[in-house]
């Protein structure tokens, strides 16, 4: 009969108290669960982006010294019924401080840069091969100027 | 598992070999973390009064913050150096500990590529603990590979194996198999890269995957299986290369599709899964016989690691990692017992104290501070909310309270009673509802301690949000409930 080494048990009371400790406490360093991905979510998914003129694409803090019409509003009630798309909280928290930041900047400057248009893009995921359906909501018309690379 | 001696074998690369190199990687990535951790927290411009006392000081205290992230650092250094490395281990644990949960608090959620390391040095801690609970009679040194090591390297790797297994766990618990239906993957690359029409194989790469179904499927379902064998890690050494590969490429792949990276991970299971003792001396000896002074031979003492052996040639007794089991099996006995009984105390008190409301009230009901959230003013009604209401889902309002920070409103099952979740409205001070149930520009947000899960919870949540927003008449939804928080 084969011996077992004893860093065997050692390492199956490692593996187990740390997986159960995890699932009690969810996430106190240095357990968690590591559940940042797990969410399926829906198949209508959206982002902020930045919209130039050309209709390209671009994440808003690929730009800067933003000036736009009236006060930011970004929230996803605007573009739809609630649940009709899913949204990255904080992806959506972080574009919003990035606008808010460097729109209260360019209020000494305003008009300086290009057109650019924020929208809220939702991409429809189809069971088939193919791009994604596309709707792009628009919330704000602004000028910005890209940021040196 | 008796009392008799093993013969020389592990189930690590490492096998016959110092495992000092292992020590040293994990205490570079922990001062590595210890650095920006500090660095994160001493920008912090402080926390709000319902954040837990000793984090709000840390948050508030830019020299104790890199005061914190120096003990971290010292710490390590002397536990890199093998300087009583139990001690020296667990102050570092506890320093990158608070400043994990500082910056948590900072952020709002938890910065899991810190974890990894975190885990990887408690699971060390442990062996340690273990070896010494043996005694010395467990094994004597040989050739520089100290027995105590063996179990601390064994025990990292499974505390590594973990953290992937729970990944598993938590997509299979949250979404079951279908998860591996490619969706999710497909969403977070198309929300990661834009899905832009940009140039190079990378941008093509991400196209492909968001476009075809079944690529992404199959990406998603290895991702799953690689993580979940995340045990084989611990089978043999063999097995560990080759599963320490897939991870790596497993992670390689997600920075490629999103720019997402665990660089911290990635590093750690470089250095745990290849024999790079053996994979250096190897290229030592060829360097020395291309050089032509034939001491090519002589590296299997270098370093004391039998190195110039070679991996290939089977490492047998003369490369194998000293006997270990010496001692008697009542010895054993009692040091398992102690750790099992030790770790089931631990765990239930963490138990107990989740079960009575959520380990963040509770820490912070510990400190004795009136600034918890059940503190606030307990009212009837809150705009259109009122304690009684009935919410989809089968939940009711149980109690409405107004705090300094925002509204908390209580739900309970509504067939039992029984508390279920706390929904906490407040205006966002980003402008936008970081939550998942669109309150507009208010934020709705519900506490980590639920007992139920977010699925359940969204059509109540939604309601809330609804009724939130019709009462402001569209979306801007901030002054409205700055005004209910301000009315007394």
């Amino acid at each position: 009969m084969p011996v077992a080494r004893p860093t065997v048990w050692l390492s199956v009371c490692v593996l187990l108290g740390y997986a159960v400790t995890s699932r009690v406490v969810e996430d106190l360093y240095p357990f968690s669960t590591f559940s940042m991905y797990a969410q399926h979510g829906g198949t209508a998914v959206s982002r902020i982006v930045a919209r130039t003129a050309d209709g390209r694409v671009h994440p808003v803090r690929a730009f800067v010294d933003w000036s736009c019409d009236g006060a930011l509003d970004l929230s996803p009630a605007r573009c739809g019924e609630p649940g009709s798309f899913d949204y990255t909280g904080y992806l959506d928290a972080e574009d919003a401080a990035h606008l808010e930041a460097a729109h209260l900047e360019a209020h000494h400057a305003p008009g300086v840069g290009e057109p650019v248009e924020i929208v809220r893009r939702v991409w429809k995921l189809g069971e088939v091969a193919g791009p994604p359906g596309i709707e792009d909501c628009p919330l704000h018309r602004c000028r910005a100027r890209l940021a040196s690379p | 598992m008796s009392g008799s001696p093993d013969r020389g074998r592990s189930e690590s690369p490492y096998q016959g070999c110092s495992r000092a190199p292992l020590r040293v990687v994990l205490g570079l990535v922990g001062m590595m973390d210890a650095v920006v951790l500090g660095g994160t927290v001493a920008r912090a411009g402080g926390l709000s009064e319902e954040a837990p006392r000793l984090l709000r000081w840390l948050a508030g205290a830019p020299a104790a913050a890199l005061g914190v992230a120096g003990v971290a650092v010292l710490a390590l250094v002397a536990f890199v150096r093998g300087v009583r490395p139990l001690l020296a281990g667990a102050v570092a644990l506890v320093a990158l500990g608070w400043l994990v949960e500082t910056v948590a608090a900072l952020e709002e959620g938890p910065k899991r590529n810190f974890f990894l390391s975190g885990a990887m040095l408690l699971g060390w801690l442990a062996g340690l603990v273990y070896a010494r609970g043996l005694g010395p009679e467990m094994g004597r040194p040989v050739r520089r590979v100290l027995p105590e090591e063996i179990f601390a390297e064994a025990g990292a790797a499974a505390a590594l194996a973990a953290t992937y297994v729970n990944g598993a766990l938590s997509k299979l618990l949250t979404g079951g198999w279908g998860w591996t239906d490619g969706v999710a993957l497909r969403a977070l690359v198309v929300t990661s890269t834009l899905h832009a029409e940009g140039e190079g194989w990378l941008a093509a790469y991400g196209r492909v995957v968001v476009e075809q179904p079944l690529l992404a499927q199959a990406l998603a379902g290895a991702a799953l299986l690689i993580q979940l064998g995340s045990v084989f890690l611990l089978v043999n050494a063999r097995m560990r290369v080759l599963w320490g590969t897939l991870l790596l490429g497993f992670h390689l792949n997600v920075l490629l599709l999103t720019g997402i990276h665990y660089g911290s991970a990635m590093v750690l299971l470089l250095a745990w899964s290849y024999p790079w003792p053996r994979l250096v001396g190897w290229l030592g000896g060829r360097r020395r016989r291309g050089a032509g002074n034939g001491a090519g031979d002589d590296a299997g003492d270098d370093a004391g690691n039998g190195a110039g052996n070679g991996a290939g040639n089977g490492a047998g007794e003369e490369a194998g990692d000293p006997p270990l089991v010496g001692v008697e099996p009542a010895r054993q006995r009692r040091v398992r017992l102690g750790m099992v009984g030790a770790a089931l105390v631990v765990l239930g008190g963490l138990g107990a104290m989740r079960m009575a409301g959520g380990l963040g009230g509770q820490l912070r009901a510990a400190e004795g501070g009136t600034a918890g959230h059940a503190r606030g003013e307990a009212l009837n009604r809150v705009g259109p909310l009122a304690v009684g209401d009935a919410l989809p889902g089968g939940f009711r309002i149980a109690r409405l309270e107004r705090g300094p920070e925002d509204i908390a409103i209580h739900l309970v099952q509504a067939s039992d009673g029984h508390a279920a979740a706390t929904l906490r409205l407040k205006p966002s001070p980003t402008g936008v509802d970081r939550g998942p149930f669109d309150a507009g520009t208010a934020e709705l947000l519900y506490d980590r301690g639920a007992q139920v899960s977010l699925e359940a919870l969204l059509p109540a949540g939604r309601d809330v949000a609804r009724r939130v927003r019709e009462a402001a008449g569209g979306p801007d939804t901030a002054p409205m409930v700055a005004t209910w928080m301000a009315t007394r």
